[in-house]
C-alpha cells in the first residue's frame, strides 16, 4: 500500500480529482435521474478503458484476502506505471475523442468502467455462490433493465460499472455506498477502505484492474451493450431496479455458463486476467513481475499477456470487443511460434551474410575490425580535436580556458550546435506532449523544406555549369574557326567532305562512348536502377531513342558501315554486361575505335567533293594525311592484335621505325591500288610511314603541317629513290655479279608480288636495307634465307671485313676464298657432319618406339633341323611387345639439322614436378599460370612483393569486439 | 577522327606492350571460360595482380637512374672500332680513366683472369703456377703465389672469400690469403672449371672427359659423369638456368645438367674443336667460335644457328657482358661486338662491323672476361693482364640485395648466409629452370613401370613399435602428441591396435601378479612396472 501511495501519487492526481467531480456530478444527477445527455458520451467511452482499479480488489479481498492484497499491489505497482504511460495515451485518445467532448470526462469514465468490470469479474469468479442473493442497489435496476432484452452479463457488467463508478464515490459519501455497505460484509468493508486509499491515488490506479472484466465484454458485444448501456442510463428508472435484481439473481449462473471455459483456463493462475486488463487499458510496459505474477508459467498465457499489452488503447474498443479465440494446442503453438522465431532470426542473421562474404573473400582482414575502431576509445595512434579530451595538466587547461575565452573552443566539448540542442530538450521536458508533437512536425517541415531548397541548388548548379560549358564549347569553336581562317590564309580551304567528317565525328562521339559510357549510363546499368525505378527508365529509353535518332541520321549516308559498328557494338556490349575482363573490353573498344577511325575516310571518298578537293595539291595532302591514318590505324591495329599473340609480337617490335625498301614499298604501292588511290604519288607512302607516328600525337594541325610535310617528303623521296631501287634483294644476291651496287637489276625486275607481301612483314629486312644503303656493306643473312641458297656462289664483296654466307661451306670471304678453301680442305680428314648425322640417327632410332619379339624359339614350337621356313617364320612373331617411344617426326629435333636433343625423361627432375593436378584447377594451364609469377623481392618490386606476401589476417593492437553492425 | 583520344591510347597501350614485353610472364589464360565460379575469381586476381606487377616493374624502371651509353659514331664514315683506348682514356673522367691499366707479367704467363660476382677482385693465374688476386680497384693486392706447376684454371667460388684453382693434377680451393683449403683429388687434370652460384657447384672437366660437379657448401660430389667425347675444348655457363655447355674437339657442343648422365642437347657448330663458348645471361644466345674461323650466334632456346661470322684466326675466348656486348680474343685482337644478337627482333641482323676492337699489341690473347657492373674488359694473355674501357658493356643499375659491389665484410657476409639458405639444389638444374611445380605429364603405365617394385613396404609404425615401454615409450609419446587428431588413417589405426594389445598385455600381466601374491597383497602390485 504504501508503495501504491507513494509512486501513484503525483501524476494520478489530476484525473483523480477531476473523477471525483465527475462522479459526483454523477451521483447527484445519475442516480437521481439519468436522463442527463452528457452521460450518454461518457457512457460510451466507458465502456473501453481504464476501469475498476478498486473493485476487483475488493471483491478479492472478500474472497481470499492475502491473494487479494497481493493483488493490490500489483495493480498498485501497475498504476504507478500506468499514469506515466497512461497519461500519453490517453492524450492520444482525447484527440479523437474530443470532438465528441470533454477529453477528462473521458478518463473517469474509463476508470469508472474499470472498477466495475471488477466488480462483475469479481462476481464472475466464484462468488457467484456467496452473492447469489445480492444485488447491487443502483446498478440492479438497471441491470435488471438491461438483462431483459439481452440476458447477458455483460450488460449488466457495464451497469455494473457505472453503478460501481457511483458506488465508488458513493463509498466515501454517497447514498449508494450505503447500500453497498449495507449489502456487502465486513469484509467488503474493508475493501471499501483500501478502495478509498485507491481513490485518493486517482481513478488511474483503477485503470489496471482485472481482464475478467475484459473477457466479459468480449463475450458480449460491446457496442450493443453500449448503446444499451447508454439508453439505460437514460432511462434509469428505480421501478426497474427490481427486473434488475432478478437478473443479479440470475447473473451468477449465466456468468459461470459464459465464462466457464475460461474461468478454467485461467484458473490455474487467477491473477493473470487482471493485468491483461490492465495492460490494455494503461498502455504501460507491464512485466509479469508488476503484477506479481512471475509465477506465471504457462507461455500462452505469457504470450496472450504480451499481445494484450502490445495492443494501442486507442482499439481497445475493438480489443474490448474482440474475443480471444481458444488458443491453439500447445504443440501446434510452439511450432508456429518457432517458425515464426526462425524466421525472425534468419532475418536478423541475413542481414550479415553479404559481411561475412565480404570478409571470407577478402584479401586481407585487419583486425580490429574498423567499425569497432570507430566505436571503440580513441587511441594513441589517432589524431583527437582537443576540445573532446579534458585538459590533462594544468598548461592545457589554461589554454583550454584561453580558447574558450576567445570563442575558439567550448566548454566540455560541446559546440553550439550541442547547447542548442540540450536547450531543446530541456524545453521540452517542460511542454506537453501536443506541443512537442507540433514542434516535431515544425522541424520534420523545416528540414523537408531544407532538402528540397538543396536539390533544388543542386539542379541549379548544374544548369549552371551546363552554361559555363557552353561557354566553354564557343571559345573553342572561336578558336577552331580562327584556326581554319588561318588556314585558309594559307590557301587551304575546307572541303564540305572535312565539315562533313566533323560533322560525323561529333554525332559519333555523342552516339558512341561519350553518351553511352557517360557516369549516368554507367550507374544505371550498375545498379539496375532501370528494372526498378521509372525515372531511371524512362531516362534509358530516352537515350536509346537518342542513340537511334543519331545512328538513324548518320545510316542516311553509311548504312553499311553503320551497320557493322552497330552489330560489334552490341556485341561489345553485351561482354560489357557479363564480361568482367575489362581489358578485353577495353581492347575491343579501342579496336572498335579504330574501326570507325579507319573506316571514315573511305566512306568519304565515295562522297561527292568540291572542287577544291580535286585540286592536285588538295589531293595529295588528303591522301597523305589518309595515308597517316590509315597507318596509325593499322600500326595499334597490330599492337591490339600483338598483345594477343605474342608470337606475332616480335614483328612489330620497333613501332614506328621507318621502314625503306623494295618489300614494303611494293605493298603500300599494292595497297593503295586496292584502295583506289591509284593516284598517289609513290612517295606518299613512304612519307605516310615516316610521319605515322608524329602525326598520330600532333593532334588538329594535320592540315597546317601538310603542306610543309607534302613538300618535304618530296624531297627525301627524290633522295631515296635511288636507294629504293638499288635495294639488293637477297633471293638475288646469289648471283654471280659482285658488289652492293650490281645486285640492283636482277632484284628490281624479278619481285614477285608475294615476296613482296612475305618481306613486307619482316621489318628487318627493310631496315637492313637502308643500313646496306648507307654503309654500301651489308648483306642480310639470316637463318631462311641462306639456307634458301643452297647454291654455291662467292659473291666479292667491295667493302668490309665480315661478309659472308653462313651456310656450310660458303664463307664468302673477298681476301679470303683461299683460306676458306684450305679451312674445307684442312678438316675434310674428320667428317664431322658425317659423324653427327649417323649419330643422330642412331639416337632417333634408340628413342624410337620399337617392337620387341619375345617368342622363345622352341616354346610351343618346333626348333632344329628340319623344320620349314615356313615354320620358321609362323613362329617368329607371335609374341611381340611395343616398347614406348618417341617417332622421329615428333622429335623436337626433326627439323632442326644439326641439333640431337635428348628426349629421355630426367628423372631427377620429376622430384619438383606436381604429380596431380591439385584440386582447385580445371586444367594445365591454369595451375601452371598460377605459379607463374614468383614471391620473392629479387624478382618483382617491392610493393608487389608485399602484396603478395602479406598475410591474409592482420592483428593491430586494440580489443577485438564483434562487429556491431554489418559493415556492408 | 579522334586523333587526342588514339594518340592516348596508343601511349597506354605501348606502355603497357612493353612493360608486357620486358616484364611479362607469358601468354594469359582463358579465365572466361572457367566454370568454377570461385577458381574463376580467384584466377582473375592473379591475372590482374600479375598485370599489375608487370606494369610496376615497368614503373621501378624509373629508379635505374644510370643508364648505358655506347660510343656513338656521329656521321656515316666514322667507324667506332677505330676509338683507341688513349682517345677514350683521354676524354673520360679521371677516375674511370684509372680503370684502365695493365699489368705487366711476361715470366709467368699466359694468364687466365676471373672477376668475383660482382666485378671487385680479380683473380689471376699464370700458366706457370703464378697466382694473384687482387682488388683492382685500390690496386690492392689479396694474395700471390707461385704453386710451382702447372695451373690451367683458376675460378672464384661464390665471393672474394675462395678460389679454386685447377693445378697439373688435382683441383685445389685456396682462401683470400692464399692458403690451401681443399684438394679435390677427385678432380684429375682439370683444364676447365665453372661455378654455379645458386647452386653451390664447382664443375670441372679434365683431359679425361670427365664432367664433376661437386657441391662446395657440403663437400659432396653430386656426380661425375663421362662425357665420351674427349678432352673438352671450353666450358661456359648458361647463367639463366645453370646448364653447361662444353666445346669438343669434334665440333660440337654439348649441353649438360648434373641430372643426367647424356647430354641435354648436343650441337654441331663449328667443322674444327670449338675453341670458345659464351652465353648471354638471358640465356637466350650462345655464341661460339671455333678452330675453322667461324663464329657463330645460336639461339639456345630454339637450338638454331642465328648467324655465323668469320674470324681471321681461331678465337681463344668469348665473353658476353650483361648488356649483350660480345668481346672476342683472336690472336692478339680483341674485337667486340655490339647487338650480334637482339631478343626484340625475329631475325637476327647481321652486324659489318665490330662495335669497338682492342690491338694488344703482340700478345696474344688468352682470355676475355667482363667486369661486372663496369665498362671495363680484363683481357689476359701471355704478358699479362689488361683492363680495357668499353663503354655500354656493363649493367648500369646493380641489384644490391642480389650481388652487391659496395658491399662491406658484413653484408658480405650476410649474403653469404642468405645465399646458403636459398641454395637450389642440383636437381632443379634443367634447361627450362621455370619447370619447377609444373605438372608431371607422365602416363600411369609409365609411372607404374618407373616405380621400383623391389622396394621394402614401408611399415608406418616401425619407429613407435619398439622403444621404450615406461611411461615415456614412443607409443605414448605419439598418442599424446597426436593421439587426438581426428585423422584416422593406416598408421593410426595400426597404433590404436599396438596400444590395444598392450593394454591387454598389462592387464593380464597384472591379474597373473595378483594371482601369485594372493588376495591379500593382490592390491598391492604395481600398475607401471
Amino acid at each position: 500500500m504504501p508503495g501504491r501511495q507513494s509512486h501513484g501519487g503525483p501524476p494520478s492526481k489530476k484525473p483523480r480529482v477531476k473523477n471525483n467531480s465527475k462522479k459526483r456530478a454523477l451521483d447527484a444527477f445519475a442516480i437521481a435521474s439519468h436522463t442527463n445527455p452528457d452521460k450518454i458520451k461518457i457512457r460510451q467511452h466507458r465502456l473501453g478503458v481504464q476501469e475498476g482499479g478498486n473493485r476487483p480488489g475488493k471483491r478479492r479481498r472478500d474472497e481470499d484476502d492475502e491473494e487479494g492484497e497481493e493483488e493490490e499491489d500489483t495493480s498498485s505497482k501497475k498504476q504507478k506505471k500506468g499514469p506515466a504511460k497512461g497519461r500519453f495515451d490517453e492524450l492520444d485518445i482525447d484527440a479523437g475523442s474530443d470532438s465528441e467532448g470533454n477529453e477528462w470526462r473521458l478518463g473517469q469514465v474509463d476508470s469508472d468502467d474499470d472498477s466495475d468490470l471488477d466488480s462483475d469479474e469479481a462476481f464472475g469468479e466464484s462468488d457467484e455462490e456467496r452473492f447469489d442473493g445480492f444485488a447491487f442497489s443502483g446498478s440492479s435496476n438497471k441491470q435488471g433493465k438491461k438483462k431483459a432484452p439481452r440476458t447477458k452479463d455483460v450488460n449488466l457488467d457495464e451497469e455494473d460499472e457505472e453503478e460501481s463508478d457511483s458506488e465508488l464515490e458513493e463509498g466515501d459519501l454517497g447514498e449508494d455506498a450505503v447500500d453497498l455497505a449495507t449489502m456487502l460484509d465486513m469484509a467488503e468493508e474493508e475493501q471499501r477502505e483500501e478502495a478509498e486509499a485507491g481513490k485518493q491515488k486517482g481513478s488511474e490506479k483503477d485503470a489496471s484492474e482485472s481482464a475478467e472484466e475484459e473477457e466479459d465484454s468480449e463475450e458480449s458485444d460491446n457496442e450493443s451493450s453500449m448503446s444499451s448501456a447508454d439508453e439505460d442510463d437514460e432511462a434509469a428508472n428505480p421501478a426497474k431496479i427490481a427486473l434488475l435484481q432478478d437478473l443479479i439473481a440470475n447473473l451468477p449462473q449465466v456468468d459461470e455458463s459464459s465464462r466457464g471455459p475460461a474461468k478454467q483456463r485461467s484458473d490455474g493462475a487467477c491473477e493473470y486476467d487482471k493485468p491483461r486488463d490492465s495492460g490494455l487499458k494503461s498502455k504501460t510496459p507491464l512485466r509479469l513481475e508488476d503484477f506479481g505474477l512471475s509465477t506465471i508459467k504457462d507461455p500462452q498465457m505469457k504470450r496472450s499477456l504480451q499481445f494484450l499489452e502490445d495492443n494501442p488503447t486507442g482499439s481497445s474498443k475493438k480489443k474490448v470487443n474482440k474475443r480471444l479465440e481458444v488458443p491453439l494446442a500447445r504443440r501446434q503453438q510452439e511450432r508456429l511460434d518457432r517458425s515464426a522465431a526462425y524466421d525472425k532470426s534468419k532475418e536478423t542473421l541475413n542481414r550479415w551474410t553479404d559481411t561475412v562474404a565480404h570478409n571470407r573473400r577478402a584479401d586481407h582482414l585487419i583486425f580490429p575490425l574498423p567499425d569497432n575502431d570507430m566505436a571503440s576509445a580513441h587511441s594513441n595512434t589517432q589524431l583527437v580535436p582537443t576540445n573532446l579530451t579534458k585538459p590533462f595538466n594544468e598548461l592545457e587547461a589554461t589554454i583550454q580556458s584561453i580558447l574558450e575565452e576567445s570563442g575558439l573552443a567550448t566548454t566540455d566539448g560541446k559546440d553550439d550546435e550541442d547547447h542548442i540542442r540540450e536547450f531543446e530538450e530541456l524545453e521540452a521536458n517542460k511542454l506537453s506532449v501536443a506541443e512537442v508533437k507540433a514542434r516535431r512536425d515544425q522541424l520534420r517541415m523545416a528540414r523537408e523544406l531544407l532538402f528540397r531548397e538543396e536539390a533544388k541548388a543542386k539542379r541549379i548548379k548544374k544548369i549552371k555549369s551546363k552554361s559555363y560549358r557552353k561557354v566553354h564549347r564557343r571559345q573553342r569553336e572561336k578558336e577552331e574557326r580562327q584556326n581554319r581562317e588561318a588556314l585558309e590564309e594559307g590557301g587551304y580551304v575546307p572541303s564540305e567532305d572535312e565539315l562533313e567528317v566533323q560533322d560525323r565525328r561529333r554525332a559519333e562521339e555523342r552516339m558512341g562512348a561519350r553518351h553511352r559510357g557517360s557516369k549516368w549510363a554507367k550507374a544505371m546499368k550498375e545498379t539496375g536502377q532501370s528494372a526498378w525505378n521509372e525515372d531511371a527508365r524512362s531516362g534509358v529509353s530516352e537515350m536509346a531513342r537518342r542513340d537511334e535518332e543519331l545512328r538513324k541520321r548518320i545510316e542516311g549516308r553509311a548504312v553499311r558501315k553503320e551497320f557493322e559498328n552497330e552489330s560489334e557494338d552490341s556485341v561489345s556490349d553485351s561482354d560489357d554486361d557479363m564480361s568482367e575482363d575489362d581489358e578485353l573490353v577495353e581492347k575491343k573498344r579501342l579496336l572498335r575505335k579504330l574501326e570507325k577511325v579507319g573506316g571514315t575516310p573511305l566512306l568519304d571518298e565515295s562522297l561527292p567533293g568540291a572542287k577544291l578537293v580535286n585540286m592536285d595539291f588538295m589531293r595529295k595532302a588528303d591522301a597523305a594525311r589518309r595515308k597517316k591514318n590509315d597507318d596509325m590505324v593499322e600500326e595499334m591495329r597490330r599492337e591490339l592484335a600483338g598483345e594477343e599473340f605474342p608470337s606475332e609480337e616480335e614483328f612489330d617490335g620497333d613501332v614506328g621505325r621507318r621502314i625503306f625498301g623494295p618489300g614494303s614499298n611494293a605493298a603500300q604501292e599494292k595497297k593503295q591500288k586496292s584502295n583506289n588511290a591509284n593516284e598517289f604519288e609513290e612517295p606518299a607512302g613512304s612519307e605516310g610511314d615516316e610521319g605515322g607516328a608524329e602525326t598520330e600525337f600532333r593532334g588538329f594541325d594535320i592540315g597546317q603541317n601538310s603542306a610543309a610535310e607534302r613538300t618535304r617528303s618530296k624531297a627525301t623521296d627524290r633522295s631515296l629513290k635511288p636507294n629504293t631501287f638499288s635495294k639488293p634483294n637477297n633471293q638475288q644476291t646469289l648471283n654471280s655479279e659482285g658488289g652492293a651496287w650490281s645486285k640492283v637489276v636482277s632484284k628490281s625486275s624479278s619481285i614477285s608480288d608475294a615476296e613482296a607481301k612475305r618481306r613486307r612483314h619482316k621489318k628487318n629486312d627493310a631496315i637492313d636495307f637502308e643500313e646496306l644503303d648507307l654503309s654500301k656493306a651489308a648483306v642480310i643473312a639470316s637463318q631462311p634465307k641462306s639456307r634458301k641458297s643452297s647454291k654455291k656462289s662467292i659473291i666479292l664483296e667491295v667493302d668490309s671485313d665480315s661478309e659472308e654466307n653462313s651456310d656450310e661451306n660458303k664463307i664468302r670471304l673477298p681476301y679470303a676464298i683461299k683460306d676458306q678453301e684450305l679451312i674445307k680442305r684442312a678438316f675434310a680428314g674428320a667428317d664431322v657432319v658425317g659423324e653427327f648425322e649417323a649419330e643422330k640417327k642412331q639416337t632417333v632410332e634408340d628413342e624410337d618406339e620399337k617392337t620387341i619379339d619375345n617368342t622363345l624359339p622352341g616354346w610351343g614350337s618346333w626348333v632344329g633341323d628340319g623344320v620349314s621356313k615356313r615354320e620358321k617364320a609362323k613362329n617368329k612373331g607371335r609374341f611381340l611387345t611395343k616398347s614406348e617411344g618417341i617417332k622421329a617426326q615428333n622429335r623436337k629435333d626433326a627439323k632442326l639439322e644439326r641439333v640431337i636433343i635428348n628426349e629421355k625423361r630426367i628423372k631427377k627432375n620429376g622430384k619438383y614436378l606436381a604429380s596431380s593436378l591439385p584440386h582447385p584447377f580445371e586444367t594445365k594451364q591454369q595451375y601452371e599460370r598460377s605459379l607463374r609469377l614468383p614471391l620473392g623481392p629479387e624478382w618483382t618490386t617491392k610493393e608487389t612483393f608485399q602484396d603478395a606476401t602479406k598475410p591474409r589476417i592482420l592483428l593491430k593492437q586494440g580489443i577485438i569486439t564483434p562487429m556491431s553492425k554489418p559493415l556492408l | 577522327m579522334d586523333l587526342t583520344t588514339t594518340s592516348s591510347d596508343a601511349t597506354q597501350l605501348r606502355k603497357r606492350k612493353e612493360a608486357e614485353k620486358a616484364y611479362g610472364r607469358g601468354r594469359k589464360i582463358p579465365v572466361k571460360s572457367i566454370k568454377d565460379k570461385k577458381l574463376r575469381g580467384n584466377l582473375k586476381a592473379l591475372e590482374n595482380k600479375y598485370k599489375t606487377a608487370t606494369l610496376r616493374a615497368k614503373d621501378a624502371e624509373i629508379l635505374h637512374e644510370n643508364t648505358e651509353g655506347f660510343l656513338e659514331p656521329e656521321d656515316e664514315l666514322e667507324r667506332t672500332y677505330k676509338v683507341r683506348q688513349e682517345d677514350i682514356v683521354a676524354e673520360v673522367p679521371i677516375e674511370t680513366a684509372k680503370k684502365r691499366f695493365e699489368l705487366k707479367l711476361d715470366a709467368l704467363g699466359p694468364y687466365v683472369c676471373d672477376y668475383t660476382r660482382n666485378g671487385r677482385e680479380l683473380l689471376l693465374a699464370g700458366r706457370k703456377g703464378h697466382v694473384a688476386t687482387m682488388d683492382w680497384r685500390e690496386g690492392k693486392l689479396g694474395c700471390e703465389i707461385q704453386l710451382g706447376e702447372t695451373v690451367r684454371d683458376a675460378r672464384w667460388l661464390h665471393n672474394n672469400q675462395l678460389f679454386a684453382v685447377a693445378q697439373k693434377k688435382y683441383v685445389y680451393i685456396y682462401d683470400r690469403a692464399g692458403v690451401e683449403i681443399h684438394c679435390l683429388k677427385k678432380h684429375i687434370e682439370v683444364t676447365n672449371m665453372e661455378f654455379l652460384p645458386y647452386h653451390y657447384l664447382l664443375a670441372t672437366v679434365g683431359n679425361a672427359g670427365y664432367l664433376k660437379y661437386q657441391d662446395v657448401s657440403t663437400g659432396q660430389m653430386v656426380i661425375e659423369i663421362p662425357t665420351k667425347l674427349g678432352s673438352p675444348t671450353s666450358l661456359t655457363q648458361n647463367p639463366q638456368n645453370a646448364v653447361l655447355h662444353m666445346g669438343h674437339q669434334n665440333g660440337t657442343v654439348t649441353l649438360w645438367s648434373p641430372n643426367s648422365t647424356t647430354p641435354l642437347a648436343k650441337l654441331l657448330a663449328h667443322r674444327g674443336p670449338v675453341r670458345a663458348l659464351g652465353v648471354d645471361r638471358e640465356g637466350r644466345y650462345m655464341v661460339s667460335t671455333g678452330q675453322d674461323l667461324k663464329m657463330s650466334v645460336w639461339d639456345i632456346r630454339m637450338f638454331k644457328e642465328v648467324n655465323s661470322y668469320f674470324t681471321r684466326q681461331p678465337a681463344s675466348s668469348v665473353a658476353i657482358s650483361d648488356r649483350g656486348l660480345t668481346a672476342v680474343g683472336w690472336g692478339t685482337q680483341t674485337s667486340i661486338w655490339r647487338g650480334l644478337f637482339s631478343k626484340h627482333s625475329l631475325e637476327q641482323e647481321k652486324i659489318q662491323s665490330p662495335y669497338m676492337a682492342w690491338r694488344g699489341d703482340g700478345k696474344r690473347i688468352e682470355r676475355v672476361r667482363w667486369c661486372p657492373f663496369e665498362d671495363l674488359l680484363g683481357v689476359s694473355h701471355n704478358e699479362g693482364f689488361s683492363s680495357i674501357i668499353v663503354p655500354g658493356a656493363g649493367e648500369p643499375n646493380f641489384d644490391a640485395s642480389e650481388v652487391n659491389p659496395y658491399e662491406n665484410t658484413k653484408q658480405r657476409q650476410e649474403a653469404e648466409v642468405k645465399s646458403l639458405l636459398n641454395k637450389l639444389q642440383p636437381e632443379m638444374i634443367s634447361l627450362n629452370p621455370e619447370y619447377i611445380g609444373n605438372l608431371d605429364l607422365l602416363s600411369a603405365e609409365q609411372r607404374k613401370a618407373e616405380k621400383d617394385l623391389d622396394q621394402k613396404p614401408v611399415d608406418p609404425i616401425a619407429d613407435i613399435k619398439n622403444r621404450g615401454r615406461g611411461k615415456n615409450s614412443s607409443l605414448r609419446k605419439y598418442l599424446r602428441k597426436k593421439g587426438s587428431r581426428n585423422i584416422i588413417d593406416e598408421r593410426r589405426l595400426k597404433i590404436e591396435e599396438l596400444r590395444k594389445s598392450q593394454g591387454e598385455k598389462q592387464r593380464k600381466r597384472l591379474k597373473e601378479a595378483e594371482q601369485e601374491l594372493g588376495p591379500a597383497l593382490g592390491r598391492f602390485v604395481r600398475k607401471g612396472a
